[in-house]
């Protein structure tokens, strides 16, 4: 690896425009934080509340499952990346959409599923302690691994093979050579990935109401929803705040040195791994995986469907579909064109300002969706009546909530261009912007392409932001689906549920093809 | 690749001219906020909207989401109507004097026991807290008499109820009310000792007695026929408790709304109400949700024992709001949410 | 160095604490290839990152073409400098093929003018026929080439080149220095290369500047700094040096391998280091010679005889390979020519 110029060092201040784009986007997520701060700072017994038994028990709680939930999906993501990417594994490419799939479930669906098909009286068998920790467990693993699959397999298939190669020349025996080889290569992305999944964990609702698993989102929800306390609510999302923050340094103490390498250098493909014998249990297993993420999902959801007497309204959906993509579609190109200028920030103009702007704007994402929809409602209701019941302002709830999946895609994708082209092209005499138009955006392809895809995914299936801020009249396809299955429709609610599984599908196809191609056409 | 990024920003621009064209103000019409399910309510606001000429735009969501939209929204909301799930929630919205005192005619169409004292909200309709169970494993002279008697150890692990739903957290402050501080903790106390199960909602309660996961439960009474209409072979029924002299009585909490100090169409807020109380929408409810008109005089379903048979909980609803608050602090203590 | 294409005058930065780049002054002329040498560490891509734009200095000026383009207040960045780079790691668009690189920085031409100036730069480097080709389809002196004529595309002011050959194999890397060498010249560029590599530098460099701990030591023809470098560091750094101490008196430095005379500047002092290159030295089998062979590193065309003196200093003596000198024999020492490059004791210890 060529050796490395003195980073730390690189011009004396980032540009403008980069601190400005990362001063908006740090500020978009303070705005929820500050607004808790406010509220929490109403409740009359804030501090007796922070130390009761019961919130003390949400925490634990929630850092339980979060670390859970996180650990089994690293297992997964990065084993399931591994077959993918280095084995002789049958069906490869069917596989590789097939798991990524579970993450377009909504976890509330996926939930119901799980007790629908293993729960007391299930449609399958009953498995015994399903409700409570771990089917909060498995239904949350089953919808966030992915979000280690996806970056890992990317790290996979740009990590030098030469390395491992070697590792296996120096003696090393194909198991250890991955260990010492492929893992710190993948551990960036591994780390990243992990990242978000705690955090999504700290934000979720569906799963835990349904499996009835008392964390700190549900307590959240519940002071709302059936105390009408929302002080206490805050009270409570200041303290998952406090909890991102740790998570956040964590990670950062996880991921290690980021491993750069040259773009330029021309990495032929790693050998394969032949499986042998293991080569159909583990496509089996693989199978089983995206069954228990997908299938029995969208199973349940045609039963639902085709049993219940109730009906979805037909010019409904059509309605739901074009605001849910066009929403969704907006979310996601907003967040990658910000997330460029923040990655570069991020990457290129490492200082105590754009490590404070990456902890903040990642910090958005375990805030729960009602948390940032009630502070966007003060602020755009306050303060921006114009843009108040919008589309707009959903979109920017959506970026606020998922900027960090387009910073991370496009960040990880960045940390492997070398500045040295960017340098290549100045000294060529194109401007910082020409530049950015002609090589750094092209050679992030792989980057802004899965980054808007996960924001797409995780937009189509937003809730409780999109009920509280869509303009009246309006709905979403989850929307729809929340007024089908609160009513206890669900077959009403089964053919929108099915339409985000299906849209999101159609997404993720064209994704894994980009993946797979050369940096250039 | 270029295709895709070009689709994706044809995506943003769509979506934010939809944005600006969405940010009509103003002359919107008049704006609902409800925390009401839009399958409940949606067809009586559509016809509504016909039979008047009003124009409406209707918000929905949880109802304490919506009144938490509310509160943040403060002075500036452009809510006009609050038609809310439960009365806790207005309670709430009144108490911050956030609610015109409704007029005094309209009041009166409806008994005082499901209004607000000061008139600054109306029940529009009535549902009973009743013992559902699974009539494939219990026989109705098997289910408990009073709700106060699921604790007894002959029910351990058989009873469902939903320690979050707000009608669940007024009847606990009802209980409350009648029978002291301490009778509703060990109520409760009761309750987790005998492994009653927890649910997240009263539907999911009533899919857990319909499925046999347990035996019984505490829940709204219409929701049984909201899940008949879905499945028409579920096993279930309901029951109404507390009705023998010196129990706890049938709790009967309302939905019910209110009108938003500030509106800038009163008028057709004034009709909007008038409309809901109306003969024709508290037959629309008796008819689709199964719930009870509050109109005096309309009648409830026949299969239903009538409101002014039934011997409800006689507690204040207008002044529920500290009731509550204590309500949700023993819920909490007793360890149940 | 008749017109100056390039001038630093006073130019120093620093990182932190560390200083990089000492008060410095450089000049390169109209095409002449000026070779920056030193080790790593010594500031030396610094001060070439200072000229292409790619750092601020903290001090001095820098004038490309007569042009201020840092210093007294004046930053100009470095698009607008008609610098042309050549990296280390290449830096190639892995996006862009042969004919899209070479020609990215071609401005405001027209579709023709700009293909046919992409012709004539390939035909240049020798790659005619390769412009569809990808960069990870290209071998290691492809893509110098490449990397060349990309750089000179645009017609400018100055080429810098940063370690260009270090990515090479050693078997490659002398043909392509030679190729890229020619085609400098050719063209008719003015180049500043930087390199760590000292026959690197002797080797291409119409001039050599050797720079040391931040700051130019030395600037001359290749000969002259190898000959007659200005101290110790600068003889050590560039080639094998023997150094030899020895007490000075009347102009004769009377040392182990005896007396040897200075040349050019005489130090003062009593004692005195001379500087012989390992060709200097010729070798003698004799039974009862002084020295002791103890190894031999045979290069094929010619080999390194490692000797100890009877004082224990330990010799290199570069020579023909036809004869042999078997370790453990003994031979005796003779200095080519009677004068010698001398440096003031002192300045050994340092």
């Amino acid at each position: 690896m060529a050796s490395r110029r003195p980073a730390l060092h690189r011009g004396p201040r980032a540009p403008l425009v980069l601190r400005l784009a990362g001063l908006g986007v740090a500020a978009a997520t303070v705005l929820p934080i500050a607004h808790l701060a406010v509220r929490a700072g109403e409740a009359e017994d804030a501090g007796s509340l922070v130390v009761s038994p019961r919130v003390l028990r949400f925490v634990w709680a929630t850092v339980g499952l979060g670390l859970t939930v996180t650990l089994l999906s690293l297992v997964i993501g990065v084993g399931v990346a591994w077959l993918l990417d280095r084995t002789d594994i049958p069906g490869r490419r069917m596989l590789a959409v097939g798991a990524v799939l579970p993450l377009v479930v909504p976890t509330y669906v996926g939930a119901l599923a799980l007790l629908a098909a293993f729960g007391p009286g299930g449609l399958a068998f009953e498995l015994r302690g399903i409700v409570g920790f771990w089917g909060a467990t498995a239904a949350l693993t089953l919808s966030t691994f992915p979000y280690v699959l996806l970056p890992v397999r990317s790290a996979l298939a740009t990590a030098d093979p030469a390395l491992e190669e070697a590792a296996q020349a120096l003696g090393d025996g194909r198991r250890t050579a991955f260990r010492r080889a492929v893992l710190p290569q993948v551990r960036p992305a591994a780390a990243a990935g992990a990242l978000l999944v705690f955090l999504y964990v700290l934000s979720d609702f569906g799963a835990v109401s349904i499996m009835r698993y008392d964390t700190l989102t549900r307590g959240i929800f519940l002071e709302y929803r059936s105390a009408f306390n929302r002080s206490s609510a805050a009270v409570l999302g200041v303290l998952l705040v406090v909890l991102t923050l740790l998570a956040l340094a964590g990670e950062r103490r996880a991921r290690g040195r980021m491993v750069a390498r040259s773009a330029a250098s021309s990495a032929g493909r790693a050998s394969s791994v032949t499986l042998g014998p293991w080569r159909w249990p583990a496509f089996t297993a693989v199978i089983a995986l995206v069954s228990a993420g997908t299938g029995l999902p969208v199973g349940v959801l045609t039963y639902w469907a085709l049993r219940g007497a109730s009906r979805a309204d037909g010019d409904a959906l059509v309605g739901a579909v074009g605001t849910s993509t066009g929403l969704s579609l907006g979310a996601a190109a907003a967040a990658v064109m910000i997330a460029v200028p923040v990655s570069v920030l991020v990457v290129r103009h490492r200082s105590r300002f754009s490590r404070i702007i990456e902890t903040l704007a990642t910090a958005g994402y375990a805030l729960p969706g009602l948390v940032v929809a009630l502070a966007l409602v003060f602020f755009a209701s306050q303060y921006l009546s114009p843009l108040y019941q919008t589309f707009m302002i959903v979109v920017v709830a959506y970026v606020v909530r998922f900027f960090p999946e387009a910073l991370g895609a496009v960040q990880s994708s960045l940390v492997r261009i070398d500045p040295v082209l960017e340098e290549a092209g100045r000294s060529l005499g194109r401007s910082r912007l020409d530049l950015a138009r002609t090589v750094t955006v092209p050679l992030l392809r792989g980057g802004l392409v899965a980054g808007a895809a996960l924001v797409f995914l995780t937009a189509m299936k937003e809730l409780p932001a999109t009920l509280l801020l869509l303009p009246a009249g309006s709905d979403t396809l989850a929307t729809l689906v929340w007024t089908g299955a609160a009513d206890g429709r669900y077959a009403q609610a089964a053919p929108p549920a099915l339409l985000v599984v299906a849209i999101s599908a159609l997404v993720l196809w064209p994704l894994d093809r980009v993946r797979d191609r050369r940096p250039r056409q | 690749m270029l295709k895709i990024f070009r689709a994706v920003v044809a995506g943003v621009i769509l979506a934010g001219s939809l944005g600006w064209a969405g940010c009509s103000r103003g002359g919107d019409g008049l704006v609902i906020y409800s925390g009401r399910n839009k399958n409940l309510v949606g067809p009586l606001l559509d016809k509504f909207e016909r039979d008047t000429g009003i124009d409406i735009q209707v918000k929905y969501s949880d109802t304490g989401e919506a009144l938490a939209t509310l509160l943040e929204e403060g002075q500036s909301t452009n809510a006009d109507v609050f038609l809310s799930q439960d009365a806790g929630a207005l309670g709430i919205l009144a108490e911050r004097g956030r609610l015109v005192r409704l007029p005094q005619d309209l009041l009166d169409l409806v008994d005082e026991r499901f209004r607000h004292g000061d008139g600054r909200w109306v029940g529009v309709t009535g549902r009973a807290r009743v013992i559902a169970y699974n009539t494939d494993i219990l026989d109705v002279s098997e289910v408990p008499d009073s709700a106060l008697d699921v604790v007894d150890p002959k029910w351990k692990g058989k009873v469902g109820f939903p320690p979050t739903n707000a009608s669940f957290i007024a009847f606990v402050a009802s209980l409350r009310e009648q029978f002291g501080h301490e009778r509703a903790r060990a109520f409760l106390q009761g309750l987790k000792d005998n492994d009653a199960k927890r649910y997240d909602n009263n539907l999911l309660t009533l899919d857990a007695i319909a499925n046999g996961e347990v035996q019984l439960g505490l829940v709204n009474h219409y929701y049984l026929h909201a899940e008949l209409k879905e499945r028409g072979d579920a096993p279930v029924a309901n029951h109404y408790p507390g009705q023998e002299p010196g129990q706890e009585g049938t709790f009967v909490n309302v939905s019910g709304l209110g009108i938003l100090k500030g509106t800038d169409r009163s008028e057709d807020a004034d009709r909007f109400v008038r409309y809901l109380l109306g003969p024709e929408a508290q037959a629309f409810f008796r008819d689709e949700t199964a719930e009870y008109p509050m109109r005096k005089g309309v009648d409830a379903l026949s299969e239903l024992p009538a409101l002014d048979q039934l011997r409800t909980v006689d507690i204040q609803l207008s002044s529920i709001g500290d009731d509550l608050k204590a309500a949700v602090q023993l819920i909490k203590d007793v360890g149940l949410s | 160095m008749s017109d100056v294409r390039v001038a630093l005058a006073g130019v120093a930065k620093s990182f932190g604490v560390v200083q990089a780049v000492r008060p410095t002054d450089l000049q390169a002329g109209e095409g002449e290839l000026l070779a920056l040498v030193g080790p790593s560490g010594c500031g030396k891509t610094t001060l070439l990152r200072l000229i292409a734009g790619f750092e601020a200095p903290d001090a001095g000026t820098i004038r490309i073409g007569g042009c201020l383009v840092a210093g007294e207040g004046v930053f100009m960045p470095p698009e607008r400098r008609r610098v042309g780079m050549v990296f280390q790691q290449l830096a190639l668009f892995p996006h862009l093929d042969v004919a899209g690189n070479v020609g990215y920085g071609l401005k405001g031409m027209s579709r023709g003018e700009r293909r046919s100036r992409v012709q004539e730069l390939l035909a240049l480097v020798g790659l005619e026929g390769y412009e569809r080709r990808f960069p990870d389809e290209l071998s290691g002196g492809e893509g110098q080439r490449v990397a060349l004529a990309r750089a000179l595309a645009p017609g400018p002011a100055v080429v810098l080149l940063d370690e260009p050959f270090s990515s090479l194999d050693l078997s490659l890397r002398e043909a392509v220095r030679r190729e890229v060498r020619r085609i400098l010249k050719v063209a008719g560029a003015t180049a500043i290369l930087v390199t760590h590599d000292q026959d690197e530098a002797l080797a291409m460099g119409d001039r050599v500047a050797v720079m040391l701990g931040g700051r130019i030591s030395q600037v001359g023809l290749p000969e002259e700094v190898y000959r007659r470098p200005r101290d110790v560091t600068v003889a050590d750094f560039l080639g094998d040096a023997n150094l030899i101490e020895g007490d000075l008196t009347e102009g004769v430095l009377h040392t182990e391998l005896g007396q040897l005379v200075p040349n050019g500047l005489v130090p003062t002092g009593p004692r005195a280091i001379a500087l012989l290159r390992p060709e200097d030295l010729n070798l003698e089998l004799v039974a009862d010679g002084p020295a002791t062979v103890v190894d031999v590193e045979y290069f094929g065309h010619d080999q390194v005889v490692v000797l100890r003196l009877p004082s224990g200093l330990e010799l290199r003596a570069r020579l023909h390979a036809r004869e042999r000198f078997p370790r453990g024999s003994r031979v005796a020492v003779r200095c080519a020519g009677p004068r010698v490059v001398a440096f003031p004791s002192q300045a050994a210890r340092e």
